[in-house]
């Protein structure tokens, strides 16, 4: 019990501060949000949707515990597509990557801003975790208070050149 | 029923017209509106619906039950919304229960999957329909006041219309005082354009109408001057009588105006006339004839009467008018002419219009048909009785005969024509006449006890020129030949014949008067002494040339020209005379129907017998004895002469008329068999069995047999050894002048 109140303590001193609600959220709603791309077949490949979840050394444990999520919710499907969420650090992202959507905890390290333009440059949808880190130009983003909300980055929607099914703009707010 | 006025009606129409407009149009209008508004309406809840279904499914999509709630809550704050539900994949996501509304609409909308489109659930939605139910209840409220403002709008247009109409009112008001005669004043009318034209028009027409009444009381006038004229109810009881009508009938108007029409009737008209008038009158059409009418003090006057059904304008009767015209003088005037040209027993048009009927026709045809001794008939039973007869006769020929194509007439005496004219042709005329001749020798004379049969004989002629002579000719030939109907021909033969017959009555009418009218007499042996036992006595002519001409050249002239019963009398006188000198002989004179039922020969017998007392020698010898049977009187006759002593002997039996029972009433003496059986009685087994059969009835009756024609010792030999009782003929003497036997008696005795 000790060693167990213990591990918690190490882990609220060196874990980030993500709320597990908000990441179980958007681990719920942001796979469906990529299937609103009505472009999604451009970028699916072998009709797999794959959700790359970029992190750094410190977020591996949200990284892992959102695909848990993921994985445990979807089960490998979306939709009518074959869906896998890949743990990606974001050092060893590649340019190359094909991921049909990426997510960003935190954006402000640099190394994700590569990750940022490469989902800008490849109309792919970039979700993070914070809206407030839209200032990267990161596309949605998911906020719960009284009640969840979810908003798409206004001044960038434009330069993804995602289209979205109309009426999730009605319930997506821009910010 | 109260008839409504024209206002009233106009009125009406219009309330009728407008009420029936406006409901139209209020129930187009409600009905169009109701759909339209309840349409707009529901279009409006599925707007809502729609508007929220994509929300709603995207956030069902995303798992944002919150947005859901959020936007549910949010459209049930709508005012309108009175209800709302969701349901997706048959979960309750939200429900928000019914306001209480009494009125409102359900729409329910389906919710798909964003993504696959799929119905995944739906949304039901109530919608208020206050708004729809408030517009409703105000347009309602709206044409209410309009109804009820257009009532005031009715009340003032009935006021109107009355007010317009008013002109027209008096207008009728006017006309139907009016009276003729009157005035009428049209100036305290309103003068409206259209009431100024009815005015004008009702002034014209009363003009017309003065002038044609007028022009009418003329008719009226000389109607009733120059005709006889009567109206009557529909019952036939007098409503109207001129002054002729009053002076011809006799009554005076207040006499006849309430009486019945029938109170100039005259009893000689027949029912079947008034029958025919009140027929072609209750069939409103209009009767023409000619009545016999009665005056007051019992007679007659003829019109000739025009009845007129005048009916009112639904074509009911509503009297009649009768015009008449005094035609007593013409009727009576035709009477006479009729009388002229009509045999007043029969009735049937006489001589005179048979002339005038055959000049009529191109070819035509005619038959002179006599009856048979009906001088006889006149002769024997009287005047009343010939007529009678004639009657009978015509009466029934009128129902045989066609009055069209074939008409019959009365001539002379006993004789009848019967006239067809183009249209019939010969075969067909003579067949008619044929039948003429049947049905009156099938006719049966009755009159008071008596019955008798008539029979005819006919001369056709198919002349135009001496018609009548022509069938009068061929009537006397077809008698003198003994046939029925004869047809005149134009030949030679006719006319020597009738030359002849000329000459023959010359011939007779001389020798009466040269005393050249001699009687013969014939022996009648005893058949078993051969010993003359009695004489007949016949008539002969001593010809110019000193020849002795037999009766029968000169007997049927002499029945013609009313010589015959002189001659009978000759015969009676000088037989009488001859016979009263020579005693013990019995003599036997023949007497015809003729002689029979005239009653002047007969007392002249009598006379005779009486005046020689020789009676008991004389024999009456009764020949051409058919048809003696239809006068009763002659068996009293009988009677009378046998009580004088006077025998009766029936000539010619066996061969004609044989009325056994009759003969038996005449309670006869001898039958001389007629010669006709005698003459070749010796071979011809015929008259073997005719011959012994009258022996056998004379013998059982106790009547002597005569047999006549003995002409050969044969014959005499055969009727001998028959048994007939007594023989007469040539072979055993011939007729000798009587004179002859007074010498011959005297030489023997």
């Amino acid at each position: 019990m000790k060693i167990l109140a213990l591990l918690l303590v190490y882990m609220s001193l060196f874990s980030l501060d993500y709320d597990n609600l908000l990441i179980r959220a958007q681990a719920s709603i942001f796979p469906k949000i990529i299937l609103l791309d009505k472009n999604i077949n451009s970028n699916v490949i072998d009709s797999t949707i794959s959700l790359a979840v970029i992190y750094n050394k410190r977020e591996f444990k949200e990284a892992q515990i959102l695909k848990d999520f993921i994985d445990s919710k979807y089960r490998g499907v979306l939709g009518e597509y074959k869906f896998q969420v890949n743990l990606i650090n974001v050092e060893n992202f590649s340019d190359a990557d094909s991921s049909t959507a990426y997510y960003l905890f935190d954006s402000s390290d640099s190394n994700k801003k590569r990750v940022i333009s490469h989902a800008l440059n490849h109309r792919r949808i970039c979700f993070s975790y914070n809206y407030k880190d839209f200032d990267d130009n990161t596309l949605i983003s998911l906020f719960l208070k009284e009640k969840t909300y979810i908003y798409i980055n206004k001044s960038v929607i434009n330069d993804y050149n995602i289209k979205f099914v109309p009426i999730f703009y009605n319930i997506a707010k821009a910010k | 029923m109260k008839k409504i006025s024209l206002t009233l009606k106009i009125t009406i129409a219009f309330i009728l017209v407008s009420m029936t407009t406006l409901t139209f149009i209020y129930f187009v209008f409600y009905n169009l509106f109701e759909e339209r508004m309840l349409k707009s309406e529901k279009e409006k809840a599925v707007l809502i619906a729609q508007t929220i279904e994509p929300m709603i499914g995207m956030s069902y999509y995303l798992g944002l039950r919150d947005e859901i709630e959020l936007v549910s809550k949010h459209t049930v704050e709508n005012k309108n919304i009175t209800s709302l539900r969701i349901v997706i994949n048959e979960e309750d996501i939200f429900y928000s229960p019914s306001k209480q509304e009494k009125e409102h609409l359900d729409i329910s909308y389906s919710i798909k999957d964003p993504i696959t489109r799929l119905n995944i659930g739906d949304i039901t939605l109530g919608f208020k329909l206050e708004n729809f139910n408030n517009a409703f209840e105000e347009i309602k409220s709206k044409i209410m006041n309009y109804l009820f403002l257009l009532s005031f709008v009715f009340i003032i247009f009935a006021f109107i219309t009355r007010y317009l109409l008013s002109p027209l009112a008096k207008i009728a008001s006017k006309v139907k005082s009016y009276h003729p005669g009157s005035r009428l004043d049209f100036s305290s009318i309103r003068v409206e354009r259209e009431t100024s034209a009815i005015t004008d028009a009702f002034k014209k027409m009363l003009g017309n109408m003065r002038k044609h009444t007028t022009l009418l009381e003329r008719y009226k006038y000389a109607l009733d001057e120059s005709a006889i004229v009567s109206k009557t109810d529909p019952i036939g009881v007098i409503t109207y009588a001129n002054d002729e009508f009053c002076r011809i009938s006799c009554y005076t108007r207040e006499e006849l105006i309430g009486s019945p029409h029938n109170i100039v009737r005259h009893p000689d008209m027949s029912t079947a006339v008034f029958a025919d008038l009140w027929k072609t009158l209750h069939e409103k059409k209009v009767w023409k004839g000619v009545v016999k009418n009665r005056k007051k003090d019992g007679t007659a006057y003829y019109a000739k009467a025009v009845i007129v059904p005048i009916y009112n304008e639904n074509g009911e009767t509503v009297e009649y008018i009768s015009i008449r015209h005094d035609i007593t003088q013409i009727v009576k005037q035709q009477e006479q002419i009729t009388r002229q040209v009509t045999e007043r027993v029969t009735g049937l048009p006489n001589r005179v219009k048979l002339e005038e009927d055959i000049k009529s026709f191109k070819t035509p045809k005619f038959a002179l048909i006599n009856l048979n001794n009906f001088h006889i008939i006149k002769e024997y039973f009287g005047y009343d009785i010939g007529n009678h007869t004639l009657k009978e006769t015509a009466k029934m020929l009128k129902k045989h005969v066609d009055g069209n194509e074939i008409k019959l007439y009365k001539l002379s005496l006993g004789e009848f024509g019967v006239l067809a004219g183009d249209n019939v042709d010969s075969t067909e005329f003579q067949n008619v006449c044929s039948s003429i001749l049947q049905r009156i020798d099938d006719f049966t004379v009755h009159s008071n006890d008596d019955s008798f049969n008539i029979n005819a004989t006919a001369g056709i002629t198919y002349s135009k020129v001496n018609t009548i002579t022509n069938a009068s000719l061929a009537l006397r030939q077809a008698k003198d030949m003994r046939k029925e109907l004869l047809v005149y021909e134009e030949t030679d033969n006719l006319i020597k014949y009738y030359e002849n017959n000329i000459q023959w009555t010359k011939r007779l009418k001389s020798a009466f008067a040269e005393d050249r009218i001699v009687v013969y007499v014939q022996a009648i042996v005893d058949a078993k002494t051969l010993q003359t036992d009695k004489y007949e006595c016949l008539v002969r002519m001593i010809g110019e040339d000193g020849s002795i001409i037999s009766p029968f050249h000169f007997l049927d002239i002499a029945k013609k020209s009313k010589l015959y019963h002189t001659l009978t009398k000759k015969v009676i006188s000088s037989a009488f005379d001859v016979f009263s000198k020579i005693p013990d002989t019995i003599f036997s004179i023949n007497f015809s129907l003729e002689d029979l039922i005239h009653t002047e020969t007969m007392d002249f017998l009598k006379d005779k017998i009486r005046e020689y007392d020789i009676a008991s020698r004389f024999v009456m010898e009764i020949v051409e004895s058919e048809g003696i049977d239809g006068y009763s009187e002659i068996v009293s006759l009988m009677a009378e002469l046998k009580s004088l002593g006077c025998r009766v002997s029936i000539d010619d039996f066996g061969t004609g008329y044989s009325n056994f029972a009759y003969l038996m009433q005449l309670n006869v003496d001898y039958i001389k068999i007629d010669g006709s059986l005698i003459k070749e009685i010796d071979h011809d087994i015929n008259s073997q069995i005719i011959s012994k059969t009258i022996l056998d009835f004379a013998k059982q009756l106790g009547l002597k047999t005569v047999a006549e024609f003995i002409h050969n010792e044969s014959v005499m030999r055969y009727t001998q050894e028959m048994g007939i009782d007594y023989l007469q003929g040539f072979h055993l003497g011939e007729p000798m002048p009587i004179e002859n036997l007074i010498s011959q008696k005297i030489l023997l005795n």
